[in-house]
This record gives C-alpha cells, sequence and structure tokens, in this order.
C-alpha cells in the first residue's frame, strides 16, 4: 500500500501549536507545507509526524505538543449500522405516499 | 452518527426512487479515482423550467465526516415540508413552509454530498483523519490531492496553505481539475445555471466568501486574478496586491452571510462569523473562488455566487473537531444556514417570470436594470440590496397569492412595453398601478414592509411624464426625493 501524506504516514500524528516569533513568522510555516487546522485563536496548529515534529525543533520553532493521535479508523460505534440507516429514512418519511416503490 | 458511502448513495436512491416527482438522481460523468460512482440528486417541486439552480457540495475534505449527512438529511427535511405543508424547524429556527415552497418551485436544488467518497470510505476504514482525495501520486510514496486546492483559480500558485508537494495535505494536484472529483463539479457548474454554489466544511463555525487568496478591494477594477501568473509552485501574488471585488457583489455577499449567520444562531445561539475566505488563511484554487470566478474570466458565463461554509465548533482537539461524537445539534444549524441561504438565492422577479409567462421580458429588462444601471451608484445598490432583503417574501407572496402574482406581472409586462419605446413615457396610471403594489405590500406583509418604505421609492409619484431612462436616474440617484 502506498503512503499517505507525511503526517500520516507514521503510525502516529501529533497535534501541535507552533508559536510565532519575529524570525519565524506565518510564511516560513506555511512553506513547510504542513497539515494546519483551525484554532479558535488563530494560532498555527498542526497535524503533524514524528519526522515533521523533529524537523520542526530542528529548524528552532517553539512548538507546544497538544496530543498524540493514533492513525486508525473512525470509531466504528460512530458510523450508523445498514439497518439503523434505513430505518432513519423510513422512520422520516413515515406516512407520506410514495410515488412509487423503489426498485 | 455517520453514515458511510454506500447509505448516502443508498439514500439518495431511495428518494430518487419513491418520490421521482421531486428528486432526479445523476450518475456524474466520472466516477472517483478508485472507480465509486458520484451522485447528484436534484430537488425541485412544481412544473417551471428554466430554473435558477443552487448546488450544494460535501465532502470534499474526507474527515470532516458531518457535512454529507446534513446535506443528504436536508433534502429530505425539505421533501417532507413540501409534501406535508409543515414548516421547518430547527431548535429555534423556523423556515415556513410557504418559503420551503416558494424555493422548491422556483430554483432546482442540486445536492452532491460526498463528491469524495473514496476519502470518507478511507477515513471509516483506515485513518479518520485523512483530508484529500486517494489520487496515487505517481513517483512518490504519498497519495491524494487536496480536492479543495485542485480548482482553476490560480491553480499552482502555493500562497498560504496550498502547496505543490504531493506530500502535502494541500497538494494542488498535477493540474488544474486533473481529479475526477473536481471535474463532476465543474460539469454541474458548466451545464446548469447555478446562481448559488455552497462547499461544506468543517470547522470553525464560519460563512466564508471570496476572495481566498488575497485582500479586497473594490476601487480598481483593474486589478484581477486573471492578471496573475498561475502554475508557479511559490507563493507568486505580490505583496500588497488585493483583489477587485464589485461592490454589489461584496455587498451581497457580506448581507447574505449576515443573514445565514444570524439564521443558524436563531437554531442554539451558535455564534457563527461571516467574513472572506483569506481570513481563515490564504489559499488558492478552492472551489467557492472558482465558482465566482467563472464569470469573470468568462464574461460570457452568468455569475455564481459562492460561498464555502465551516460547520461545528472547536471542541478541544481537531480530531473530535472533525467528527464529533453527537453531530445532531452542528448538522441541525448547518441546515438552518443552508436553507437560509437558497432563501437568499431566490430571485421574486425570476420566479414571477416562472408563474406569469407573460411577464418574462419585463424580467430581462428588471436583470438588466439591476445590473447596469441601479449597480452603478451608491443609492440603486442600496435599492437592490434592499429588494434582495425582502425578496424571499415576495417570492411566498407570489407563490401563495396568484392576484398579486398577476398584478406584478402586469407591471413587468409594462415594463418591456417601456423599454421596447425609448420614447415612451410613463403614465399616471403606470405611476399609479406601481404605487398602488406597494400600498398592497405596505399593508399586508409584514416581512415587505422595508421595501416599501425605502427612501428611494419617495421618488416614485415624480415618475410619471418620465421616459425609463430618466425614471432609473431618479431611483438610482434619489433625486426627487432628496435622498442622494
Amino acid at each position: 500500500m502506498t503512503q499517505g501524506s507525511d503526517s500520516s504516514a507514521s503510525r502516529e500524528r501529533i497535534e501541535l501549536v507552533i508559536e510565532l516569533d519575529e524570525t519565524r513568522d506565518l510564511d516560513s510555516v506555511e512553506k513547510l507545507d504542513l497539515d494546519r487546522v483551525p484554532d479558535p485563536e488563530g494560532r498555527v496548529r498542526v497535524l503533524v509526524s514524528e519526522d515533521q515534529l523533529r524537523r520542526l525543533q530542528q529548524d528552532g520553532f517553539t512548538v507546544e505538543l497538544q496530543q498524540r493521535i493514533r492513525v486508525e479508523a473512525l470509531d466504528p460505534s460512530l458510523v450508523y449500522t445498514d439497518d439503523d440507516a434505513r430505518a432513519w429514512v423510513e422512520s422520516r418519511l413515515e406516512g407520506l405516499p410514495r410515488e412509487r416503490e423503489a426498485e | 452518527m455517520y453514515r458511510t458511502v454506500a447509505q448516502l448513495d443508498s439514500l439518495t436512491s431511495l428518494l430518487a426512487g419513491w418520490f421521482p416527482g421531486y428528486f432526479q438522481r445523476y450518475r456524474l460523468p466520472e466516477d472517483s479515482v478508485e472507480g465509486r460512482p458520484v451522485h447528484a440528486l436534484r430537488l425541485r417541486a412544481g412544473t417551471a423550467t428554466n430554473r435558477r439552480g443552487v448546488l450544494l457540495i460535501g465532502g470534499t475534505h474526507s474527515r470532516e465526516l458531518m457535512n454529507p449527512d446534513a446535506l443528504a438529511e436536508l433534502a429530505v427535511d425539505m421533501l417532507v415540508s413540501h409534501i406535508n405543508g409543515t414548516d421547518i424547524t430547527y431548535g429555534g429556527f423556523t423556515m415556513p413552509a410557504a418559503t420551503v415552497k416558494t424555493i422548491m418551485e422556483s430554483m432546482d436544488l442540486w445536492f452532491v454530498p460526498c463528491i469524495n467518497p473514496d476519502g470518507r470510505h478511507y477515513v471509516m476504514t483506515v485513518d479518520d483523519l485523512w483530508r484529500k482525495n486517494r489520487r496515487d501520486n505517481p513517483g512518490t510514496a504519498c497519495d491524494g490531492v487536496d480536492l479543495n486546492r485542485n480548482c482553476d483559480f490560480l491553480w499552482g500558485v502555493a500562497q498560504g496553505q496550498t502547496s505543490c508537494s504531493p506530500c502535502s495535505d494541500v497538494y494542488c494536484g498535477p493540474s488544474a481539475f486533473s481529479e475526477p472529483e473536481t471535474r463532476n463539479v465543474k460539469h454541474l457548474l458548466d451545464n446548469h445555471r447555478m446562481v448559488t454554489f455552497v462547499d461544506v466544511h468543517s470547522y470553525s463555525e464560519l460563512v466564508l466568501w471570496p476572495w481566498g487568496h488575497a485582500p479586497i478591494q473594490s476601487h480598481d477594477p483593474s486589478q484581477r486574478f486573471t492578471g496573475l501568473p498561475t502554475g508557479t509552485c511559490t507563493a507568486s501574488i505580490p505583496r500588497g496586491y488585493a483583489e477587485y471585488l464589485d461592490p454589489r457583489d461584496h455587498q451581497r455577499f457580506s448581507t447574505v452571510g449576515a443573514t445565514i449567520v444570524d439564521a443558524i444562531g436563531q437554531v442554539r445561539g451558535r455564534s457563527y462569523v461571516s467574513k472572506p475566505s483569506l481570513d481563515l488563511y490564504a489559499t488558492t484554487g478552492t472551489f467557492d473562488d472558482y465558482a465566482y470566478s467563472r464569470h469573470i474570466a468568462n464574461p460570457a458565463l452568468d455569475k455564481t455566487y459562492g460561498f464555502t461554509f465551516e460547520t461545528g465548533p472547536w471542541t478541544g482537539d481537531a480530531r473530535t473537531s472533525f467528527h464529533p461524537s453527537d453531530p445532531e445539534p452542528i448538522k441541525r444549524d448547518t441546515k438552518a444556514g443552508l436553507l437560509t441561504l437558497m432563501q437568499q438565492s431566490i430571485c421574486a422577479v425570476d420566479f414571477i417570470g416562472l408563474k406569469v409567462g407573460s411577464a418574462r421580458t419585463g424580467v430581462e429588462v428588471a436583470r438588466a436594470i439591476r445590473d447596469r444601471r441601479l449597480a452603478a451608484s451608491a443609492t440603486g445598490r442600496n435599492l437592490i440590496r434592499r429588494f434582495e432583503e425582502v425578496s424571499p417574501a415576495l417570492g411566498a407572496a407570489v407563490a401563495t397569492r396568484p392576484r398579486f402574482a398577476k398584478r406584478v406581472g402586469k407591471l413587468l409586462r409594462r415594463l418591456a412595453e417601456l423599454a421596447d419605446d425609448p420614447g415612451a413615457r410613463l403614465t399616471d396610471d403606470d405611476v399609479q398601478q406601481l404605487a398602488s403594489v406597494l400600498e398592497r405590500v405596505r399593508h399586508r406583509d409584514t416581512d415587505l414592509q422595508s421595501v416599501a418604505r425605502d427612501a428611494s421609492l419617495a421618488t416614485i409619484p415624480h415618475l410619471a411624464g418620465k421616459t425609463l431612462d430618466e425614471a432609473i436616474d431618479l431611483l438610482s440617484q434619489g433625486h426627487a426625493a432628496g435622498t442622494a
């Protein structure tokens, strides 16, 4: 299997906030092509791999580690079963005169 | 709870199968990179043809899971409202059944709940923070193109959060529209008259609109993206550059955005913010900018107002912000916002043209006056804004009161006659008819009263004896009413 982007190729992502200063500004972060995600305070929040984190530190960026996240499938308990998905639509449309039955 | 790709497909298939009078389901021209079909669902009621379209897409970024579900569920909610004649209520937000009816009978609503089925499947089976599609990038160990960087709008300009590196999560792809998933969206924009487009993302509680690549300015029309190089793979937009945004469109984006934010706030008090995309971060090649830019890059195309929603709040970490364990409240916020966007896309004058066939020429004349004359002055733009604010209510009045629709239709026919003969002058009867319609509006429709009171309309008694040209000048400048 081919790998995903840098941050998902490893078994773990790291969520962190990069502190900007006069020498390490937003432009210098953007050049690193990291997976930036919205931050409630407008800070530079990214999801990175261990390698990317190491490079950031080697380049002198100050980072604030938020959490380590295992690369894994969505929690199956968050996904509808086929029966539940069908029951949802049946209940929402209950009593409505169908123009025809689905093929 | 979230639906799988197969469950989303099943839902749209059932709707089209059970209610073919409302839904048509289209397999888009291209399957996804991994060979999955991508479907669009068109929702409409009534028999009118040649309608305005609203295109709503979701699932562009795979990990932003709740939006495909919200789009599919919204189609169901609208169907139920139309069949039962019931209002749609989400928390403290209510859209009256008459308004839903007007939306469905005046426009075509195009839903593509999940434009990126491969990505969604991958999120559910392998990596729940996957963002891109599943393109195999040759010669690299990295997969995926960011579909929301792949459009032909300053494609390949690595500004801000856009990259030419295949391993980046914001990789723009090897060329503009290199991906079948983005070409499918382009196909819909190319082949249907979409007046509004929205790409629904998560998270941050934002309603975004152009531009994403540079700050906005509205004074120098010569400074446009069409003069900027593309495919540079560098941040090549000059420092200090600001992109022109037509003042009328700026006003419309701001007004519609504020109305959406207000509607979402009614659901449960969430405070969304409406602003240009750049305020989130700089981007190129995005869907909303592309949709809006098309008529500028090619003036033969109709204008499409492009929006991006960023649904849902920050929950304390990225994973649960992208797919919270309980997305239901966020979906209700989103659906209220999308319904309001549709409502704001109604053009009452267009709708009258659909309802009263003989008024169609008058509709064309009214549209030309709006775009070529009123839009050129601040007073005229204010009049357009006031009219657009009440357009949904006017549309509902037209939908539910045939006699009122006939009277407005008659006015539009007279407008066409006046336009046809530049020497013709407005008669006392013309002025009386116009004043009488406005008077009716003033007394019967609370929602419409603001337009009937607009200061610019104080010029109306002074229009008798004027040519149409002179009358438009008066309305644009408000001279007679002293409102210039």
